[in-house]
């Protein structure tokens, strides 16, 4: 069973999983609590013209992806507000971002072929390049979380009261830049449209049985894993594409939890009081 | 505790032009409860949102002593949230402790003392969000004394809580007041307004300030709810009152 990874290009897949996994739990369980979810898919898609203007030109594909996500960020930041929901801004900037990258994909440099890679990821092709890559978004977002993580569950929990202490506004924004960083630090793996597989899609299957934020970024971190060396190996005996295999396997276990924790909390009801 | 509040000539708001609140003069030493009476949408909140400094100034000057701390209504906070109550008042030391030092024992002791203060010692690993109303505003208070804040701004502390909690939360507040610090709590009832030392009625402009017999006339309690007050057929009056989120 374990023979696929004794293969190089397995190895370097897993070890870009094993990379991933920190990011899934810490960044995972904010994006939950605090309902980035849809922002995190929109930067995502917003990386995806990046990549293809990187592609084309030879630029830094990391590089260009981070600056079209945060780009995003600046500009639903900018849509929203009184007459329009983030949502929906969210929403009106990740259209765009695909129309650009597909208009840019097809008639301006035809980059064709690799369209696939760019939005379901290229997992069994990383090279060391991308884990270098990988590697510098752990330690930016690690950095980040050392500093600001007391700052981001505070105002997850209470924004009037984290307002009141002056955290917010850096709490905001420190977090939106740690996201969309290991974003494009997930795109290789899970690629512009599946990124939420993993970084989100953990922490929200772990959520409802942990107790604690700490036990919620450990839970989601080490199902990410799990999840990801799976959904890798059964995508190499099938000959699935990985980003896809790790998704449906997210997929699998979130619907698990969902109907475990249905069915722990309709018996926690049909206890009679004082029982 | 040595704390003061004093406001002079306060308007705030966040279009200009159009301050939401005008007009408000406040002075309070330690050891004094105010009640901030007015309709929703009178400028209590933004009062306090003033106070804080999260809502800008126009005009006026604000002068506090001791440190402020704020205390949301219970009804708005997040009870899917993994944490227990324990960790919610540990919460109240973060700004104690700098990035780099983790909370230690002397947090975790100010944190325990002060659940037990509000008579939670015993639950304090339930779960947040499986507490009651009552016992979740109880927390908030612990939050705040544990940041050991000698003003409390509290924003509706009885609406979403019954009747037996919302007396057990008068008494902790006369305590903690009796300890010297301020305690300004919004309200939009007026019969809890009258248990506090003093009563700042407001709807946008400042209606009257002092103690509740002085202030409390039919025709302030009138100019203070406009055109939410409703005149019984006994000639009394009576408030309606519209629950809203902000």
């Amino acid at each position: 069973m374990l023979d696929p990874f004794q293969l190089p290009f397995m190895q370097r897949a897993a070890l870009e999983l094993v990379l991933l996994a920190p990011l899934a739990g810490v960044l995972g369980a904010q994006i939950v609590l605090r309902g980035l979810a849809f922002y995190a898919h929109g930067v995502g898609t917003a990386a995806f013209p990046g990549l293809v203007v990187a592609s084309a030109t030879g630029a830094p594909a990391p590089a260009a992806a981070l600056g079209t996500g945060l780009l995003f960020a600046g500009l639903t930041d900018r849509l929203r507000g009184p007459r329009l929901g983030a949502d929906a801004a969210t929403a009106l900037a990740l259209v765009a971002a695909l129309a650009i990258g597909i208009v840019l994909a097809s008639d301006v440099f035809a980059v064709g072929a690799e369209v696939d890679q760019m939005l379901f990821g290229s997992l069994l092709a990383i090279g060391s390049d991308e884990l270098a890559a990988t590697v510098v978004a752990l330690a930016v977002v690690g950095c980040l979380t050392v500093v600001f993580r007391r700052d981001w569950t505070l105002t997850a929990f209470d924004p009037a009261h984290a307002g009141s202490l002056g955290i917010r506004r850096a709490g905001d924004w420190t977090l939106l830049v740690a996201i969309a960083v290991a974003v494009v630090a997930a795109l290789d793996a899970a690629g512009a449209l599946l990124v939420s597989a993993v970084l989100v899609l953990p922490a929200a299957t772990v959520r409802p049985f942990a107790g604690s934020v700490l036990r919620l970024e450990l839970g989601a971190g080490a199902l990410a894993l799990v999840q990801g060396i799976a959904g890798l190996w059964i995508a190499y005996e099938l000959n699935l594409p990985p980003g896809a295999a790790i998704a449906l396997v997210g997929g699998a276990a979130f619907a698990a939890s969902l109907v475990l924790s249905e069915l722990s909390r309709s018996r926690g009801r049909g206890v009679p009081e004082g029982a | 505790m040595d704390a003061a509040l004093k406001v002079r000539g306060l308007a705030a708001g966040y279009a200009p032009g159009v301050p939401a609140i005008e007009g408000v003069d406040l002075d309070v030493a330690g050891g004094h409860s105010v009640a901030v009476l007015g309709p929703n949408g009178g400028g209590k909140t933004t009062l306090f949102r003033a106070l804080l400094g999260q809502t800008p100034w126009r005009r006026g000057e604000v002068v506090v002593r001791g440190s402020l701390a704020y205390v949301p209504q219970t009804e708005r906070s997040r009870l899917d949230f993994p944490i227990d109550a324990l960790g919610v008042v540990l919460m109240g030391r973060y700004r104690y402790a700098p990035w780099y030092r983790r909370l230690g024992r002397d947090d975790r002791r100010a944190a325990r003392e002060a659940l037990d203060r509000v008579g939670l010692g015993d639950h304090a690993r339930t779960r947040y969000g499986e507490l009651s109303g009552g016992q979740r505003q109880r927390v908030l208070i612990a939050r705040a004394l544990a940041q050991e804040a000698g003003v409390l701004l509290m924003d509706e502390p009885m609406s979403g809580v019954d009747r037996p909690s919302a007396e057990l939360v008068l008494a902790l507040l006369e305590e903690l007041r009796d300890e010297g610090r301020i305690v300004l709590v919004s309200t939009h009832d007026i019969d809890q307004a009258r248990r506090f030392d003093s009563v700042l009625c407001i709807n946008r402009d400042q209606v009257g300030c002092g103690r509740p017999d002085e202030v409390l006339t039919a025709a302030a309690v009138a100019r203070t709810y406009g055109a939410e007050l409703v005149r019984l057929a006994d000639g009394e009056q009576a408030v309606v009152v519209q629950h809203h989120s902000h």
